[in-house]
């Protein structure tokens, strides 16, 4: 059931037999601006730890335990040029907890959590904002420690720029992040409750009218709001851009990104679907079999897609002094596929692969959430079958046809010192 | 096949044992689209020396690990493209006293299956797959080497178990593994891989007497050379003390601190009991140390821990310890703190019986929600040293237990132990 409950908030109700819990999911959706990011995610932050009722964290993670040990979470992050606060609660089904409601209780929990923060004048509680800020800063300083996702991070910018909030982590700018004052953090937080696009999912074992009844509970106001597209294309550019960089690492990290003509909201994108799976995708995949697996030079080696910017990335942990061999065979693998070199039966074997993941991701609610998001956001409903079936037309053609279209874009590399 | 029901939760478990020793579980699933299937082996890191025909072979760090890399490689195939072609996802892991091989499908389930127990029982090395297998696994050594929290880890094993094989990485060094011969892989494979030291747990969409069924064939279909004597030799070395205190300087933003204890003097024998204590000796450690105690709020307001802070309470074989850290600017002081924390009693605590209550329905309601999980229902069955118990059970479990059988658990576990401290400084 998927219904509008006010102007510019939806409902979807997924009722699911299969399911011990009920998961409630919630996303507060902006198209946002690069300096929106680090105060919006602070606000999640902020969130997630206290409410006016709730005011300190023991009462705060009592209030769950209650709730038989809800799993309740806030996340901040990107879906292209949108920007999601969303927060998450799963409850035991009422029939494993003698009678109680915990679907109402979840929901007066999270209408408290987002709608009653502890706050004093114009600002959240100011001890609250100063911790918070404070472990927020700590969390990306140590961001560098993981060198696998800081390599990302920097191939990132290196492809998009720093202009736009593709090229910046979801939390934003380090230096925004540092500067923001409790008011400034606080006007995001009434931006985004009054103003932004509310999704609103629910799956499990349940009644869907005796669920939309109790999602009048939240106490949101309509709004106006219109998310334009998701989708940006950046052009291809003429020359690669390179970035090098020593550490005290004794793996390297050569992390690369290609231009992919395809977004998500169009056909080409099963094809490049498969395509990245069969390139590197997948544990069958071509960089995996031969820079993993047959070179023995890397223990991982993977290519993920971003459909809604139209790009596709290549990570690899490597010795460093096999830099320029890896980047050899991981050409020669694009250009195998551009020249057809790979088996029809390859090829099923990749969407083998595609179809029973996507088959798996059924046995889960959160998949299923992902999913009737993404449909709402994109004006469309893929339904199971019409997924399989796009995914099964996608011929040995196609994929040759994109991969000579997908252009390098940028490297970045890690190296030791 | 024996039935074991679970009315509350709508769930049956059935359960047999194979005439050449392999343990079957299967745990059907309706309406679920994939199946899940895990073979585990009692043979991990921690292995590390046995006598085959009164031949003491002495089994280098990491070859666990690297049998479990290893076997998927066969002369004229690969495990994990046959699993692929099928449309399977498999994987495998080592612990420090398991090795485990999965695949999850949602096609084919009777081939894979066989792909699963063939690949697994029927082993191939080659001296050049040896070869080759030590520098995939050496950049992989190297990729952990380069965690700090991996390090923060393995150093506070390190002082709770100096010298000792569970303190030893679980991939083995650069040096270790290059010891390992395609000889040893077999003589390792014939003892720990035999059917009788090993146990399938297939849980989903899924007939159970079909695939009791499929089983049986692909079983009976093979021939075991069980025509050898081993033991496990008693540990004849001195146990050297706890290592109390260490620290070493990495490049870190901030500094973190670990803390451990290992105490498994009141560990149950295998069986129901040992999951009874653990989950018991879990609760007492949820009141004291977990984000919803009064404890862990003082501390976070004092700026002592952060969210990085954790705990884990872990059981290898006849081994128990705890565990407890994160990134602090303060390290003295948390461990000052914590180590205060840990010696009180727990009735000492304000509001124990409320707090108790509530601890029991958050564990309770944290299993039920593990139930939708295939891997989680499969991956958390311990077979015998927690007596074939599911995760269904222990949601029940936890519904039985006392806040007595709690004070008891923590007195006995805390009771003259060492605690030790191992902290990583910035540079």
């Amino acid at each position: 059931m998927d219904v509008q409950i006010k102007p510019g908030i939806q409902a979807l109700v997924l009722p699911d037999r299969r399911f011990k819990t009920v998961r409630i999911d919630l996303h507060f959706l902006k198209h946002a601006a690069i300096k929106d990011l680090a105060a919006r995610s602070l606000v999640a932050n902020i969130l997630e730890t206290s409410t006016q009722k709730y005011n300190n964290q023991v009462k705060f993670t009592h209030a769950l335990s209650e709730m038989f040990g809800a799993s309740f979470g806030v996340g901040a992050g990107k879906k292209g040029n949108t920007h999601d606060v969303g927060f998450s609660i799963i409850v035991a089904n009422d029939k494993y907890v003698q009678g109680q409601s915990l679907i109402r209780t979840a929901i007066d929990f999270l209408n408290e959590v987002i709608m009653h923060p502890l706050r004093e004048n114009n600002g959240f509680d100011d001890e609250t904002f100063m911790r918070q800020k404070q472990n927020m800063i700590n969390y990306v300083k140590s961001s560098i420690e993981d060198k696998q996702y800081w390599s990302a991070q920097q191939l990132r910018s290196l492809t998009f720029g720093t202009k736009v909030i593709q090229g910046v982590p979801g939390y934003g700018l380090i230096e925004d992040l540092e500067g923001l004052q409790n008011e400034d953090v606080y006007r995001a937080y009434l931006d985004m409750i009054e103003n932004d696009l509310i999704h609103i999912s629910v799956s499990g074992d349940v009644d869907s009218d005796a669920v939309l009844q109790d999602l009048s509970r939240f106490e949101f106001t309509k709004r106006n709001i219109n998310l334009g597209t998701l989708i940006t294309n950046f052009a291809v550019l003429d020359h690669e851009l390179k970035r090098v960089e020593h550490q005290d690492v004794k793996q390297a990290r050569l992390n690369l990104s290609y231009n992919i003509p395809a977004f998500i909201t169009s056909d080409d994108s099963f094809t490049a679907i498969v395509f990245n799976s069969l390139f590197g995708g997948s544990p069958q995949s071509k960089l995996f079999v031969n820079v993993r697996e047959k070179a023995s030079l890397a223990y991982y080696a993977s290519s993920s897609l971003d459909l809604y910017d139209g790009i596709l990335n290549v990570q690899t942990g490597i010795n460093g002094m096999n830099h320029d061999q890896t980047v050899e065979i991981i050409n020669r693998q694009l250009e195998d596929i551009q020249n057809g070199d790979f088996a029809e039966l390859e090829l099923n074997n990749i969407k083998k692969g595609l179809r029973s993941d996507y088959l798996a991701g059924m046995d889960q609610q959160r998949t299923a959430h992902r999913r009737g998001l993404n449909d709402y956001l994109l004006h469309r409903h893929v339904s199971a079958e019409q997924w399989l079936e796009k995914l099964d037309e996608v011929t040995k053609q196609n994929i040759e046809e994109m991969a000579r279209r997908v252009k390098v874009r940028a490297e970045f590399f890690l190296n030791g010192d | 096949m024996d039935k074991k029901e679970y009315q509350r939760f709508d769930e049956e478990l059935f359960s047999t044992t194979l005439a050449n020793g392999l343990k079957v579980n299967i745990l059907p699933k309706k309406g679920f689209h994939k199946t899940y299937a895990i073979l585990t082996t009692n043979f991990g890191s921690m292995d590390q020396e046995f006598l085959l025909n009164d031949e003491k072979i002495e089994v280098p760090a990491g070859t666990a690990h690297f049998l479990e890399h290893k076997l998927f490689e066969k002369a004229d195939y690969d495990a994990f493209e046959l699993f692929t072609n099928n449309g399977a996802d498999s994987n495998a892991f080592t612990s420090y006293s398991k090795t485990s091989y999965l695949f999850s499908a949602t096609e084919n389930l009777k081939d894979n299956l066989n792909i699963l127990l063939d690949f697994v029982q029927n082993p191939y090395f080659s001296k050049k797959s040896v070869d080759k297998e030590q520098g995939i696994i050496g950049q992989e050594i190297q990729m952990y080497n380069d965690d700090v929290d991996w390090q923060l880890y393995m150093g506070i094993l390190n002082n709770l178990y100096p010298s000792q094989p569970i303190s030893t990485d679980i991939a083995g060094t650069v040096d270790s593994i290059a010891k390992i011969t395609p000889e040893l892989l077999y003589k390792v494979h014939k003892v720990f891989y035999r059917p009788s030291n090993m146990n399938i747990f297939v849980t989903g969409n899924l007939d159970q007497n079909q695939v009791l069924k499929w089983i049986e064939e692909n079983q009976n279909a093979k021939t075991f050379d069980t025509d050898f004597s081993f033991t496990i030799p008693e540990e004849t070395r001195v146990v050297p003390p706890v290592i109390e205190e260490k620290e070493v300087s990495l490049d870190v933003e901030r500094p973190k601190l670990m803390i451990g204890i290992n105490n498994a003097k009141n560990l149950p024998a295998p069986g129901p009991d040992r999951l009874k204590y653990i989950i018991t000796l879990d609760l007492a450690l949820y009141l004291i140390l977990s984000s919803s105690s009064k404890m862990y709020l003082k501390l976070y307001d004092q700026g002592l821990l952060d969210d990085t802070f954790g705990y884990d309470l872990n059981s290898e074989r006849e081994n128990l310890f705890l565990t407890m850290g994160g990134d602090t600017e303060v390290p003295e002081e948390l461990a000052a703190s914590l180590k205060e924390i840990l010696a009180k009693d727990l009735v000492q605590l304000p509001h124990l019986d409320e707090d108790f209550e509530l601890a029991k329905k958050e564990m309770y309601g944290r299993s039920i929600t593990r139930m939708n999980s295939l891997e989680a229902i499969a991956n958390s069955f311990e077979g015998e040293s927690y007596g074939n118990t599911t995760i269904f059970d222990e949601a029940l479990i936890y519904q039985d237990i006392t806040l007595d059988d709690v004070l008891d658990a923590y007195r006995n576990f805390i009771k003259d132990t060492t605690v030790s401290t191992f902290k990583i400084n910035s540079k």
